[in-house]
């Protein structure tokens, strides 16, 4: 019997195997070769020249995350590495090369057609935009040409300045423009709608020196001063509209805050409630968490401080804690009132 | 005399402990070799099918003995806690020329040894993964930007006292799930005559979700105060706020050592006073 379900096993793996190799076929992927210096790679009909992805510009959306790409074939390099190419989108004539042992991070393969586009993108002819919110969240909604040249227009004519501090800026009302190239590939933060005093303004970027960019090119909230300007006419509205289709179709949290025909009047005034109803429930567990629990132990320290006099030394252990837990809560409690 | 004691504990525990280690250490080269042909060579596709095969055999081979290596150091350390109080070796334990405290004394700090050691061994055999698997630099390139996000750019002194803080909680929050589980069995051996397992382990369920159900609500006081100051104290200056930031989570560190100090002194009474083997 045994030997009967040795040999049933081993048939079936056979099986397996046979009907896997079926399945599997043949590798049938472009094969890629390079040049010694890896500045261009080639299948046989399309040649890729090796270019450095400017200095702001970067893959995917204003997260950094990578466009979807589709896998094509690895190369094997100078003999030693081997590197994986994919290519973003359709025949958008672009590849992407990772590598275990290289850095190429900062480098993209084009052909000369792709290329001629992308410098035009990175020259400043932006193809589309999009509008994403906050520095944290990945959603984008797409921002038409027109929208953005009100905007844009609004902003050149505006003589309404302010001067902000970075580290103070909202970052759930700060709306980074991003252009892309034709293709979708390749992205760069030209500005940002922001909501100061429930007013819209606009930061240009293009005008900000690079102490106000981290090294990977993204804008920096940690220091520093901007100037931005503020939003008139229509494009005020065409703002609103925007931050109203963005809260609509992208955040959980915030989209019932505007769906519903909300301004960000009223979205302020729903947050001072927000905010008064934890008020109430932080004072609430500061009380607990400050004086109730630390009472109670002070109390069971005692209890068995005075039940256990022999031991009692130990459980002093308890109330000292417990003391030192109400005074540093005192202290806490002195800090937030004066 | 503890060192004697002390000894003896980790004879006892190492004895087994060792196995799952070392088969875990073992198996985290292996795995992620595989790991690295799958992503990294360049094969054909029926290899690389057949290696899928057996990276995915050997991944659930890691994460199974992963979670063993964790289940199987608190049975040996605990079941060396219930043994030698409380069945018939408990006997000849407490005939022993030494006192009840050093006796639990020993057991507690081998038990947190082991543990910390466990910890340590399972960060080791992630480490050798991902560095086998050739997404070594990936994963540091990760952690550090987690770090960097998580503690901004405050300083060193500031990030160092943070982190000091966080590992102390980390330790404090190891040592109150060891002391919960010995004060189960104390209590489960002291009021049961029979099935002392099954009421430590009752007596556990219910002691960890009164206890855990206190955590969430001293946690998510630190987080509302985080949300509400800030609206309601945003007038406050970031120096003060700081310190406020600083004194809450002194306040966490408190609170779990109060939480430990209790169930390891409740534990003691219990083994001093209460015991009854007959």
């Amino acid at each position: 019997m045994r030997k009967n379900i040795f040999r049933i096993t081993l048939l079936a793996l056979a099986a397996l195997l046979t009907l896997s190799l079926f399945a599997c076929g043949n590798n049938n992927g472009k094969h890629f070769t390079s040049d010694a210096q890896l500045s261009a790679i080639t299948d046989g009909t399309t040649t890729y020249t090796q270019h450095a992805l400017p200095f702001g510009f970067y893959r995917g959306n204003s997260l950094g995350e990578a466009p979807v790409c589709r896998y094509k074939n690895s190369l094997e390099w100078d003999g030693y590495y081997t590197i994986s190419l994919y290519e973003p989108g359709g025949d958008s004539g672009i590849l992407f090369a990772e590598s275990y042992s290289l850095d190429l991070d900062g480098v993209y393969f084009a052909t000369d057609e792709a290329e001629a586009e992308l410098q035009a993108f990175f020259g400043g002819q932006y193809r589309n935009f999009a509008l994403s919110c906050g520095a944290n969240r990945a959603e984008r909604i797409l921002v038409p040409v027109a929208q953005k040249n009100t905007i844009l227009s609004s902003y050149a004519g505006s003589v309404a300045t302010r001067n902000v501090d970075v580290s103070t800026i909202d970052k759930d009302y700060w709306f980074p423009l991003v252009a892309k190239d034709k293709s979708g590939t390749f992205s760069v933060e030209i500005g940002a709608l922001l909501v100061l005093n429930q007013s819209w303004y606009y930061a240009d970027f293009t005008t900000l020196d690079n102490s106000h960019f981290d090294a990977d090119g993204r804008f920096s909230f940690r220091s520093g001063t901007i100037t931005v300007r503020q939003l008139a006419g229509d494009a005020v509205t065409v703002a609103n509209a925007l931050a109203t289709r963005y809260f609509d179709g992208n955040d959980d949290d915030l989209a019932p805050v505007l769906a519903e025909g909300k301004t960000l009047e009223s979205v302020a005034e729903d947050n001072e409630a927000n905010a008064t109803a934890s008020f109430v429930l932080f004072w609430v567990l500061y009380v607990f968490a400050g004086f109730v629990l630390p009472a109670a132990g002070l109390t069971v320290g005692l209890i068995f401080a005075t039940r256990q006099k022999p031991h009692a030394r130990r459980w002093f252990i308890v109330v000292g804690i417990a003391g030192l837990w109400l005074l540093i809560s005192g202290v806490v409690l002195i800090l937030l009132l004066v | 005399m503890l060192t004697k004691l002390m000894r003896y504990d980790f004879r006892a525990v190492l004895k087994l402990w060792w196995i799952p280690a070392v088969t875990l250490l073992a198996l985290s080269p292996l795995t992620g070799l595989f790991i690295y042909l799958v992503s990294f060579a360049d094969t054909n596709a029926v290899a690389t099918l057949t290696l899928t095969i057996i990276m995915i055999l050997l991944l659930l081979l890691y994460i199974l003995t992963f979670a063993a290596h964790i289940i199987l150091t608190l049975f040996f350390c605990h079941r060396r806690f219930y043994c030698h109080f409380f069945t018939d070796e408990g006997y000849l334990t407490f005939t022993l020329p030494v006192r009840r405290r050093t006796l639990l004394l020993s057991k507690t700090l081998v038990t947190f040894i082991m543990t910390v050691a466990t910890v340590l061994v399972c960060a080791a055999s992630l480490a050798l993964l991902a560095v086998s698997s050739g997404y070594g630099s990936d994963v540091a390139h990760w952690i550090g930007n987690q770090m960097r996000s998580f503690l901004g750019d405050d300083g060193f002194a500031v990030n160092a006292t943070v982190i000091i803080i966080l590992l102390l909680l980390f330790l404090l929050w190891l040592c109150s799930t060891q002391f919960l589980i010995q004060f189960a069995i104390t209590l489960g051996a002291v009021i049961a005559k029979k099935h002392k397992i099954l009421a430590a382990i009752g007596l556990y369920y219910l002691a960890s979700n009164v206890l855990g159900l206190l955590m969430t609500l001293f946690m998510e006081f630190t987080t509302v105060f985080t949300a509400v100051a800030a609206v309601r104290f945003s007038d406050m200056s970031t120096a003060r706020f700081d310190v406020i930031s600083m004194l809450l989570m002194f306040m966490d560190i408190l609170f779990l050592a109060m939480l430990d100090t209790i169930l390891y002194l409740l534990t003691l009474s219990s083994i001093e006073r209460r015991l009854n083997l007959a």
